[in-house]
């Protein structure tokens, strides 16, 4: 499976931590691009113990090692608080490993228990060029991420929220009932597809369920540009076009304008 | 370490006992010890495989930014850790709800979820066999209609069949309300028969058979019991009224509480139709129009939490037909929960409460293998500032008339402030496994000790001084939130837990009284033996009872002790009687046990059970007084003994071995799952501990003990270490091909019919050896790959004069079965001679020598009278006969003709027990029962006939009967003849299908009328193995 990369609120580390390139040839700065858009963690470590594990619910073997994480160069906040700690890593090769290796890793996240386990994709050696080059591929990454978030959708605008409403769909009665809304966008302009007019009406989940608490719940006021989708849905065709956006990271700020509108282009 | 606070119950002592069997952990990683998430809606499965292993959930977010994969719950240490492992593919590292579960035996993990980021609510069956390894859970099916609106709520049940078509297959069941259903019909079970497999065909079943406002209410619940039975309860809504103010969020349902049934795990045409209410249609309406609040809000008015589904059933694991439903109404005008029982499967109910517990809501149930109920519940108590989110587990144990409390927490409704809907969740969850009960609940993670008055441990950083909690640098301190709490109630405490060892290794390894048991072979070293003396034995090598094959014959040479070594598992400052119940059956697999309540003519026991006393702070062993039994002299002496300890407070897990063999109809339960049984199913002969002399013959028997045709399969073992030095043995299925012994194989019995018996022979070479070593081939009757009974064969090296002493010993077993079961009337001189030999001196080998040269011509003589016993002989006895004339007149010496000898004489007995049950087996009686009810509810052209469900019912409530010891053997005729009507009906009916219908049911009429049980199971037999040939396989038990 494919897995999702680090973007606009990962910690971008790397980037803070060294400007200065040096040495690293083609070859490892595709390896290391490669590696960073595998894993959720990147991080300097020193092994400490091979064929060994600080969790129960890893078996030691000769595919795990102890690694005891330096440098967090990418990955999630909370994983900033392992850094000077023990984590345990599943190897990619058994036995590749000794202990008082130092390395970049590049982890995917596992198990969270008394401690960390990580899954390693990938491994090279610690160099001044590779903080700069896992926060270049960060954000490539970021790049593609809305390239691909643009890709799917049939509307993209810039505006800003004048209203919202109730939507008064039909439904059956669920806990997990959205409870539609709808807001009403002013447009300014046009990124993609063919807005139906000045004002591009949306539908939002009100609900604060668990399937839709985290859906935008847009309100009036709301500037930036708005990655828009078809609804879907048998009850929202039945009310003709009308557009969603169930993912925040579908409403961009004003300053990706132009980061939308370049990738955007043909 | 500082990181891990223990908090220590500060409550009075006087509560030390009941506080002392439960413990709470808070579920969250100390590496999550920054998390402030609503972990609310939890859900739990212990691996009935292995209880240390469980899998919880919970709406808890995967770390990360939008991972692709939501996290469960994972402990291998029976619950006292807990991990996340972000497995569960559900965009944004979360899942709508989640519900989880073991498959029985298979190890597999099952989820059913509500996948996030759909714009349709999406279900979603998941699976994997590696529920804490890296690899994200496979989908098997997922369920929505994006033009509609979705399918709600999965509720996931899990099991491994155990008997009968399909055994070893995972069903799964997952109700769901599927609001797509066009009619409003909306109720539903999904459902696969085959889960694990690669295919995993699933389907499903809209359970709600009657019109409704156009839904039915979110929660449909299915639980299953291991003989099949599925049932499944559900709000069937005939009205809802939204509010005036907020018709989005709030309303009133009028709504029926529903239950339906199946009788054959939901796999038939017309699944879920069993019970039927006063309209003749399916589903059983246990309450009609309540009343039931929707409120879809953070209500400060209840708890902050939403109302509108509280529904939970259980079965009893002992009984299918009695069955708990417990539901959430406000038809009283406040939010109450309402527990209620039936007895006879859902056909009737209790008429009023069993309980009724107010302002409360997420009720679970569950019932333990002692048949005692647990009832899980969260309460809202107080008011205003000191308004509180109570969890209470009450527990009854006579039948739900009475019901103690605990309170697990008991935080204030007021903090935290909810972040969203559910606040602590639509569900939480009751388990029971054995005798235990597990749960998980999610209340406020405040870390102050009064709000847990059972203790708490925590795993995430936690200041319980300022009880506040703590970040992973624990240089700040955390929000409060909503966590799941996992709870474990330890029904037996270990000072009251008596035991007897199911295997012995050496005197420093051996059976601890786990359930189950840990040890593949828990039959051959077992601690229940049999001695031909009043003495035990003792000492022990390596700290293993010695079991002395049984005798058979008058008087004291068919006179026979049981005993069994009996341990406590912790010290406890009471003394305690502990009663030994003793069993036998045939030497093999699959047979049926017969105890002292059978009034087998061939078996006797005598006097009352014996005791033993553990003083106080005394853990044993103690060994129970020699118990005298007696072998009739018509029966085989080579049997499996077995025991049943019980005291008040820890009795045998119902029901009794008594009618059934260890492995069916459910895996084990009988032994394994249960530390107060024990059984020995090990075979000794004695072979020369030199080395010399012929292969000698052993046999056991392999009984189809389920209630269908079936391939048997048999894996047998054998040490390395042992191996080479037996190496030229061989196996032999009486009938089928001689095998070379290996160090492991499998063979494999077809079309074993249902209480048919096949023979294993495995013949041995001599070996060299110390006197009194054991070298055993060990079987294991297999069930997809899991083993459900087995046996051992050995041979024990032995000196000249011991192997001379247990041949005449076996020469007169053989010779006095001859002469009472067989009417030949020279055997009894036999049998005197051996017995004459063997009482007036040790027998060396030159006695022994001499006895066989003056004996030989009788025992010619004597097979020639036996006439049509030996027509057809499938042991060779003749043949064998013959061989040890030969060795004899070759000059043989005593250790060679002692081995061919007893070969002769093993070949002659397992002859002897193959004729005499091929006349019925009174053992076998409960089987034929539980076959015929099997038979009536499988087969089409039964299962449809009028007469069925008199069948079926009467037998089912026959076995229930049985089970709690109301009816025995003596009954049987009874049963028979209240059902005559009806078998005359389907003989008269099938007559042209079963031209010998007619025949077979008069055949059993007579021997009814003659009252002989060992004819009437025989003619029983007759009749059901003709009503087998209407379907092809179609058991389940």
């Amino acid at each position: 499976m494919k897995r999702s990369r680090w973007t606009a609120r990962a910690v971008f580390l790397a980037a803070a931590l060294g400007a200065g390139a040096g040495g690293a040839s083609a070859q490892t700065l595709e390896r290391v691009q490669a590696l960073t858009r595998e894993a959720d963690l990147v991080f300097r470590g020193t092994v400490q113990r091979v064929g060994a594990a600080n969790l129960k619910a890893v078996a030691p073997g000769e595919d795990t090692a102890v690694v005891r994480i330096e440098e967090l160069l990418r990955g999630p906040v909370d994983a900033q608080d392992f850094v000077g700690r023990e984590v345990t890593v599943k190897l990619r090769a058994p036995g590749s490993t000794r202990r008082g290796e130092q390395a970049v890793f590049f982890a995917d996240s596992w198990l969270w228990g008394e401690s960390l386990g990580l899954v390693e994709v990938g491994r090279v050696r610690p160099g001044r060029g590779v903080r700069p080059q896992v926060a270049a591929a960060g954000r490539r990454m970021r790049e593609d991420e809305v390239r691909k978030s643009l890709a799917s959708s049939d509307l993209v605008v810039t505006g800003r929220v004048v209203e919202t409403r109730p939507a008064d769909l039909p439904a059956r009665y669920s806990e997990h009932n959205p409870q539609w809304a709808e807001a009403v966008i002013e447009v300014d302009s046009v990124l993609k597809g063919a807005a139906p007019g000045r004002r591009v009406v949306l539908l939002y989940p009100r609900s604060v369920d668990i399937l839709w608490v985290q859906a935008p719940k847009p309100q009036v006021g709301w500037d930036g540009v708005w990655l828009l989708k078809r609804g879907e849905s048998g009850e929202m065709r039945a009310r003709g076009t009308v557009y969603t956006v169930l993912d925040p990271r579908n409403i961009l700020s004003r300053d990706d304008a132009g980061l939308v509108r370049r990738l955007a282009q043909p | 370490m500082r990181d891990k606070i223990f908090c220590a119950a500060l409550a009075l002592s006087l509560a030390a006992a009941a506080r002392a069997q439960v413990t709470v952990i808070n579920m969250i990683p100390n590496a999550k010890s920054n998390e402030t998430g609503q972990d609310s809606e939890p859900n739990l499965t212990v691996n009935p495989a292995n209880p240390q292993q469980m899998v919880g959930s919970a709406f808890t977010f995967a770390t990360g930014i939008n991972p692709p994969n939501a996290p469960i719950f994972v402990s291998t240490d029976g619950g006292t850790t807990w991990t996340l492992n972000n497995i569960v593919p559900s965009p944004g590292g979360i899942t709508g709800d989640i519900t989880v579960r073991f498959g029985g035996t298979s190890n597999m993990l099952y989820a059913g979820i509500l996948r996030r980021g759909q714009p349709t609510l999406t279900m979603d069956i998941l699976r994997t066999p590696t529920f804490s390894g890296a690899t994200p859970m496979s989908v098997l099916v997922t369920r929505t209609d994006p033009n509609g609106i979705g399918v709600d709520q999965p509720w996931i049940q899990a099991t491994t069949a155990l008997g009968g078509t399909g055994t070893g297959l995972d069903r799964v069941f997952v109700g769901d309300n599927d609001l797509d259903e066009p009619n409003g019909k909306t109720a539903t079970v999904d459902s696969s028969q085959d889960a694990a497999s690669a295919a995993h065909p699933f389907g499903f079943s809209r359970v709600e058979k009657r019109t409704t406002v156009g839904q039915d209410g979110p929660p449909v619940r299915p639980i299953y019991h291991w003989d099949g039975t599925v049932y499944a309860a559900f709000f069937r809504w005939t009205n809802f009224v939204p509010d005036a103010v907020d018709p989005n969020n709030k309303g009133v349902a009028t709504s029926d509480v529903v239950v339906v049934r199946d009788d054959a795990w939901g796999a038939g045409a017309n699944p879920f139709q069993a019970l039927k209410d006063s309209d003749n249609i399916a589903g059983k309406k246990v309450v009609v129009g309540t009343t039931i609040q929707i409120d879809n809000t953070n209500n400060v008015n209840f708890g902050r939490e939403r109302r509108g589904g509280s529904l939970s059933i259980a079965v009893d694991p002992r009984n299918s037909s009695r069955v708990y439903l417990a539901w959430g109404d406000d038809a009283s005008g406040t939010t109450t929960l309402h527990v209620r029982r039936s007895d006879n499967r859902g056909a009737t109910w209790s008429a009023a409460d069993l309980i009724t517990i107010v302002k409360a809501t997420n009720p679970a149930l569950a019932v333990n293998t002692h048949g005692k109920v647990g009832f899980l519940y969260q309460q809202i108590t107080g008011a205003g500032a000191t308004e509180k989110w109570e969890t209470h587990f009450r527990r009854s144990t006579d039948l739900g008339v009475s019901w103690n409390d605990l309170t697990l927490a008991q935080p204030l409704t007021s903090s935290p402030a909810p972040k969203g809907l559910p606040y602590i969740g639509d569900y939480l969850h009751l388990l029971a496994q054995g005798k235990d009960f597990y749960g998980v609940f999610s209340a406020s993670n405040k870390p102050d000790s009064a709000n847990f008055p059972q203790g708490v441990n925590y795993q995430r950083n936690v200041d319980w001084t300022n009880k506040v909690l703590r970040n992973l640098a624990n240089t700040g301190n955390v929000s409060v939130s909503i966590d799941p709490f996992f709870f474990k109630s330890q029904e037996l405490a270990t000072g009251l837990d008596f035991y007897v060892r199911d295997w012995t290794d050496s005197a420093a390894s051996g059976d601890t009284g786990l359930e189950p048991s840990t040890h593949p072979a828990f039959y051959a070293t077992s601690d229940v033996w049999n001695r031909r003396g009043t003495l035990t034995g003792a000492p022990f090598p390596n700290d293993q009872p010695a079991n002395e094959p049984a005798g058979n014959g008058p008087g004291k040479v068919g006179d026979n002790w049981a005993f069994a070594r009996i341990r406590r598992n912790a010290t406890s400052a009471a003394a305690q009687t502990v009663t030994a119940h003793f069993l036998v059956s045939k030497f093999g697999t699959g047979s049926n046990y017969v105890d002292a309540s059978s009034a087998d003519p061939d078996v006797t026991f005598f006097g009352p059970d014996p005791t033993v006393t553990f003083a106080a702070n005394a853990l044993g062993p103690i060994i129970t007084p020699a118990y005298k039994w007696h072998l009739n002299a018509v029966t085989g002496d080579h049997l499996c003994l077995a025991v049943e300890i019980s005291t008040p407070s820890d009795p045998f897990v119902a029901p009794s071995l008594r009618g059934f063999a260890p492995g069916w109809p459910a895996t084990d339960l009988k032994v394994l799952l249960d530390n107060n049984k024990a059984q020995r199913n090990l075979g000794l002969s004695k072979t020369p501990a030199r080395g010399i002399g012929l292969n000698a013959d052993y046999y056991g028997i392999a009984h189809n003990a389920a209630t269908m045709p079936r391939d048997m399969e048999l894996h047998y073992s054998v040490s390395p270490e042992v191996y080479s030095r037996i190496h030229d043995g061989v196996i032999e299925v009486v009938g089928q091909e001689v095998l070379p012994l290996s160090t492991e194989g499998t063979i494999v019995l077809p079309n074993v019919q249902p209480g048919e018996n096949r023979w294993i022979r495995v013949s041995l070479p001599p070996v060299f050896g110390s006197p009194g070593e054991i070298l055993p081939v060990e079987f294991q009757e297999m069930v997809q790959d899991q083993a459900v009974d087995g046996f051992a064969i050995g041979i024990q090296a032995a000196s000249t004069t011991d192997v001379s002493t247990a041949t005449l010993e076996s020469h007169r077993s053989v010779y006095t079965r001859l002469a009472y079961g067989f009417g030949v009337s020279d055997a009894q001189g036999e049998a005197d001679a051996a017995d004459a030999l063997l009482t007036s001196t040790a027998a060396t080998g030159e006695q022994y020598a001499a006895f066989l040269d003056q004996h030989l011509p009788a025992m010619n003589n004597i097979m020639s009278q036996l006439g049509g016993v030996l027509a057809g002989d499938p042991f060779a006895s003749q043949a064998a006969l013959g061989s040890l004339s030969q060795l004899k007149a070759s000059g043989a010496d005593a250790d060679t003709l002692a081995v061919a000898h007893t070969s002769f004489l093993n070949r002659l007995d397992s002859l002897l027990t193959h004729r005499q049950l091929a006349q019925g087996d009174r053992a076998d009686i409960l089987q034929m029962v539980r076959w015929m009810q099997d038979l009536y509810l499988r087969v089409p052209a039964l299962a449809e006939r009028e007469e069925a469900a008199a069948v079926v019912d009467a037998s089912r409530a026959w076995v229930d009967q049985w089970n709690e010891r109301l009816v025995d053997y003596a009954d049987y005729p009874g049963l028979l003849q209240g059902l005559d009507a009806s078998l005359q009906q389907t003989a008269q009916g099938l007559g042209s299908t079963l031209p010998g219908l007619g025949s077979a049911l008069g055949n059993l009429e007579a021997a009814v009328a003659a009252g002989n049980l060992t004819a009437i199971e025989k003619a029983h037999r007759d009749l059901l193995l003709q009503l087998q040939t209407l379907g092809a396989g179609g058991g389940t038990t």
